[in-house]
């Protein structure tokens, strides 16, 4: 290839349109790919190169830029303000002090501009980003934001308001404060960030840089330049926000996530404020010596533990250490929750209260050394936990006011929360984990015997609460053993109704209501219905009470809506054994939804508290629809779409939550085509199918996932049907068919993977009927009557037997389809037997006596067609009558409506010809 | 321009006093050309460029050994030096950002690719061999920050000729920088 060839189709091509140049090219390099591959880069580069403006500068002004000039002058006026002085320069731009030009206002502000050749549109996307954020944020921590626009040459430009101030350092320094005027001092940039959190908004690039601490003692945050914004919609604007390519931060106060380039929360905001304190109180950095080279300071950040504040300043030892550690810690999860509970706790110490980051660094350690040494751990959890245990027997024979005493019961106390957290973790730790609590058991035994203080008493009830955690929590590894874990949630219980006698403090409060909802799901899962009630109603009650005392406290409110939703879920839960009284179910639910709502709407950015609430809102919204109303439960199942979603972009791994968006997604999906809304049903089944392809892929055996994927491409099916796209509709009746069925193969023994199988084919039955294909139709429609249909006489299953009914159903409109109406007829009436038998006995439900209602329609047009005229007539008008009492509470589906008009008009024609 | 023709033919023939008043015209207009780009800037951002200007000054010293030839191979020799000292001076910033003492808090910018000078040097050498006059022109342009019509009457070429060659050069240095 030439050189000139090269540059005169390079030149050629540019003369023409983007669709034109690719069959030029086609045309022109012939079978030459490497060429047409050039001529291709060179196109792209030079589209690139033109959006760049470091190609419009010398290189001595590139240099003069990158040394840290700017483009903007002094003197320049940008807005009404002048630009008088170059107050710094971050990454991506430089702020200026500046004044207005009318000086009609003598107060000064900060001009933010852009700086330099990074006006790429990502950073000026960044940019604007930012200035939405900021728009948001008005709180007296945080540098306000005045206004903003656009220069000439299309950069856009913050003004901010001007902070007179130094360094957060400096002004502790120059004012000589003690430790505690600086905690309170820290604690003001912790509401900051707090409130950045409660608004959806992770700074992601907290240091003392960007912040300054006016004359006043008022510390101010600046620059949220690459914080990043948690709600869908705003995030997924502009693409830049999240993309690491983007990613500036400072590696001494970065968090390990954010190093390794992980999902960043605002736990690692949390993690960067405790750096910012650690080098208040010590004046020294956490990871030592900070001229090493940035990759040294971020490999430390990743893997070195931090030294101990009180190493540098001895006046920390103890609870500060602990608070500052707990919130540097590595993993994300073990830090604060929040930067208003790191600032809680700080108060704690403050006041003299005890803090909650009290005595867990030494297990931190433990744990983390477990992790490392898989092997060994075994061995050496038997060995600690009797070595603990012994070391508690001899001492509390010995004195039990000994200070040692508290020192090991402490450490005996953490064994069991830390440790057994950390044995969780690792598989094959069974045996580890048996003798852990049978070691716990005995020890608690004796511990709860000579128990009289309350202090002791709370930890004893929360220690049973953990064991009885570790011996049978559906919802974590555990020992399968319900009864033992019910015999320790009720040993909780004891000793909890004692402690409340004397202590109504919000420890004693907590400790009781988790021992009391402990023992509630336990009765549950045992199937003691009315004393789960009674559990639930005293935890809930008592979270009632810790609301009162106060009233602020999230993870209490959390709680009580989780003991609301428990208690909707035992009245009257959709899918759950119940105790049949829907009414009360959607009372609880409803009270628990106002609680997240509430919230949801004061701390945005608590994740706990946004899962709780969609949680509720999707048991909310099934129980609606059963009831009947389907406005509320499309509205309450979008709110909980929307906040699932959100979610997910903050833990875009957490399987969980991926598997909650596709339920919902599904659930949204099958009530549009209820609603007669199929085209609108599309996209909702087609990302719940996308979403559950993709949870599938990664865990191939997986069975809720292999039948929520048959499930939905039914839905898909019937969404098609509705949008008038039967063909297409058929072969997801296929693939859902096919999933059901190799699912069954796989555990031929299950009954529920038998009925997905039968009601598969039932569908598949339908939509050849739609599609046209009546023979075909009918096939499937016999199928699954032979898979539905019990052989012996009703086993009493209403679920069954509605199913077996509904394929009766579609086989006899698929005899009626073929001409067949003597068999349709034949057929329908055994199939109308049962849908009325079910409704009567189950009249509040609306699936049943719609069921009834289509059955006896379809009888009536078999009728009809094989002439009985009468005997339609008279099944028509109790077809009618079933669908006139759901229409008249409300509870009718679209399609109902619609079939329920049809009849009606049978009916009326019928009459007309007689 | 003339004059420093003229003063460059008299210290070529042995007048040592030439060579001040051709690097006092040099400096003057180097001067001129950074101020340009300068305006008002703050005080640091002044002493870079005056200490720029001083290393050209430093390196025309080492260059009696030079055969001139009037005003066209005078600003290219210029431009050269030009090159020569901002590349000499990225370079040195780079070191020194990798070796800072505060070096945790420089900002860890994970680019696709770098756009700097030192980039731009490397591909021009590359371009150099099979696209001579684009290189050039490059040259003129980035390093000597010429504009397209002077660039034309030093090259004695047409604007349109200059053009071309910048935008097809833009390219392929933006090509060669991003591999």
């Amino acid at each position: 290839m030439s050189d000139e060839a090269l540059r005169d189709l390079f030149e050629q091509a540019l003369e023409l349109s983007p669709e034109q140049q690719a069959t030029f090219l086609a045309r022109a390099c012939g079978e030459n790919a490497a060429l047409r591959q050039e001529v291709e880069g060179l196109l792209a580069a030079d589209a690139e190169a033109a959006k760049e403006t470091f190609w419009q500068h010398s290189a001595l002004r590139n240099q003069v830029i990158a040394d840290g000039g700017t483009e903007a002058a002094l003197g320049e006026v940008v807005g009404s303000y002048r630009l008088v002085e170059l107050l710094g320069k971050g990454g991506m731009g430089a702020v200026y002090r500046a004044e207005r030009i009318d000086a009609e206002f003598a107060k000064d502000v900060a001009v933010k501009l852009i700086g330099g050749y990074f006006h790429s549109t990502e950073v000026i996307a960044h940019f604007r980003a930012e200035r939405q954020i900021l728009a948001n944020l008005e709180h007296p921590n945080i540098a306000r934001l005045l206004d903003g626009g656009t220069r000439e040459d299309g950069s856009p430009y913050l003004i901010m308001e001007y902070i007179e101030g130094v360094l957060p350092g400096e002004y502790c320094g120059k004012h000589n404060l003690s430790t505690d005027d600086r905690l309170v001092l820290f604690r003001q940039i912790c509401s900051a960030v707090h409130f950045a959190h409660q608004h959806m908004v992770i700074h992601r690039d907290l240091k003392p840089a960007n912040i300054l601490v006016t004359a006043g003692g008022v510390p101010k945050l600046l620059d949220f330049g690459i914080a990043k914004v948690l709600t869908p919609d705003v995030s997924r604007a502009p693409a830049a926000l999240t993309e690491p390519g983007m990613l500036r931060l400072t590696a001494r106060y970065a968090s390990p996530e954010q190093i390794r380039g992980e999902t960043v929360t605002t736990a690692s905001d949390v993690y960067s404020l405790s750096v910012i304190l650690y080098e208040l109180l010590t004046s020294h950095s956490p990871y030592g010596d900070t001229n090493r080279p940035a990759h040294q300071i971020m490999s430390a950040v990743c893997e070195e533990e931090p030294a101990r504040p009180s190493t540098w300043a001895p006046r920390l030892k103890g609870d500060l250490d602990n608070i500052i550690l707990r919130a540097l810690r590595k993993s994300p999860s073990e830090r604060y929750a929040s930067a208003d509970q790191f600032s809680e706790d700080i108060l704690r110490f403050l006041e003299g209260r005890p803090v909650q980051a009290r005595g867990e660094a030494p297990l931190y350690v433990a744990a983390k050394f477990i992790r490392r040494n898989r092997a060994m751990v075994a061995v050496a959890a038997l060995l600690l936990c009797s070595l603990v245990i012994g070391l508690i027997e001899v001492t509390l024979a010995r004195r039990r006011a000994d200070r040692r005493f508290n020192e090991v019961r402490q450490l005996a106390h953490s064994v069991m929360f830390d440790y057994a957290d950390a044995i969780d973790r690792l598989p094959g730790a069974t045996p580890v984990r048996e003798r852990l609590v049978k070691d716990a058991l005995t020890y608690l035994d004796g511990l709860s015997k000579e128990a009289d203080t309350p202090e002791l008493q709370r930890e004893i009830v929360e220690a049973y609460v953990r064991v009885s955690n570790v011996q049978g929590n559906e919802y974590q590894n555990n020992l399968g053993d319900t009864a033992a874990s019910l015999a320790s949630a009720k040993k909780a219980v004891a000793v909890a109704d004692k402690l409340l006698k004397k202590d109504h403090s919000l420890g004693a409060l907590n400790a009781a209501a988790s021992a009391f909802s402990t023992e509630g799901s336990l009765f549950y899962s045992t199937g003691d219905l009315s004393a789960a009630d009674t559990a639930y109603r005293r935890a809930l009650s008592l979270r009632a009470e810790i609301a009162r005392q106060a009233p602020t406290e999230i993870d209490n409110q959390i709680a009580m809506a989780t003991a609301l939703n428990h208690l909707g879920d035992l009245y009257g839960g959709y899918g759950f054994a119940n105790l049949g009284k829907t009414a009360e179910a959607l009372a609880y639910y409803e009270r628990a939804k106002d609680l997240t709502e509430n919230l949801v709407a004061h701390s945005p950015g608590n994740v706990e508290a946004v899962k709780e609430s969609y949680e509720v809102l999707l048991s909310l919204s099934t129980s609606e629809a059963v009831a009947g109303r389907r406005q509320d439960a499309v509205r309450d199942l979008n709110t909980a779409l929307t906040q699932i979603e959100s979610v997910l972009t903050i833990q875009p791994r957490d399987t969980n939550v991926k598997v909650e968006l596709a339920n919902a997604e599904s659930r949204m999906g099958q009530m549009l085509v209820d609603a007669r809304e199929a085209p609108a049903a599309i996209p909702h089944v087609t990302h719940a199918a996308g979403l559950l392809q993709e949870l599938s892929a990664a865990d191939p055996e997986n069975a809720v996932f292999r039948r929520g994927r048959s499930v939905v491409e039914g839905q898909w099916a019937a969404a098609l049907r509705g949008a008038g796209q039967a063909a297409a509709g058929v072969a997801h009746n296929q693939e859902s068919l096919q999933l059901a069925e190799a699912l069954s193969k796989t555990s031929p023994d299950s009954a529920q993977y038998r009925v997905d199988v039968g009601v598969a084919e039932r569908k598949l039955s339908e939509g050849f009927l739609a599609a046209g294909d009546a023979a075909a139709a009918l096939h499937a429609a016999e199928q699954a009557s032979v898979t539905l249909c019990p052989t012996e006489p009703s086993t009493g299953n209403p679920n069954l037997l509605a199913n077996c009914g509904r394929a009766e159903l579609a086989a006899g409109n698929a005899w009626l389809a073929t001409h067949n109406p003597q068999v349709a007829e034949q057929v329908l009436r055994k199939a109308v037997t049962v849908a009325s038998t079910q409704s009567q006995g189950d009249p509040q439900n609306a699936i049943f006596r719609s069921d009834a209602a289509r059955t006896q329609a379809a009888l009536a047009a078999a009728m009809a067609q094989s002439g009985d005229l009468d005997s339609a007539q008279a099944m028509y008008g109790v077809a009618l009558k079933n669908w006139t009492v759901l229409r008249t509470s409300g509870a009718i589906t679209a399609e109902d409506s619609h079939r329920c008009d049809d009849a009606a008009s049978a009916l009326a024609k019928m009459s007309s010809h007689r | 321009m003339e004059s420093v023709t003229r003063w460059l033919e008299l210290w070529r023939e042995g007048d040592d006093a030439a060579m001040e008043r051709v690097t006092a015209l040099i400096y003057r207009d180097l001067r001129r050309l950074a101020a340009y780009h300068l305006k008002a800037e703050s005080d640091a951002a002044d002493l870079q460029a005056t200490a720029l200007v001083h290393e050209v000054y430093l390196r025309m010293s080492s260059l009696r050994s030079i055969h001139w030839e009037g005003r066209a191979h005078f600003i290219s020799v210029v431009t050269k030096m030009m090159r020569q000292i901002l590349v000499d001076h990225a370079r040195a910033r780079r070191a020194a950002k990798r070796s800072a003492p505060e070096a945790s808090d420089v900002p860890l910018i994970q680019e696709h690719h770098q756009l700097d000078t030192l980039a731009v040097d490397e591909a021009l050498e590359r371009m150099n061999r099979t696209y001579p006059r684009c290189a050039q022109v490059v040259e003129l342009r980035f390093f000597g920050d010429l504009d397209f019509g002077e660039i034309a009457g030093v090259m004695d070429i047409s604007l349109a000729t200059v053009e071309r060659d910048w935008r097809f050069a833009r390219a392929y240095l933006r090509k060669a920088m991003q591999g």
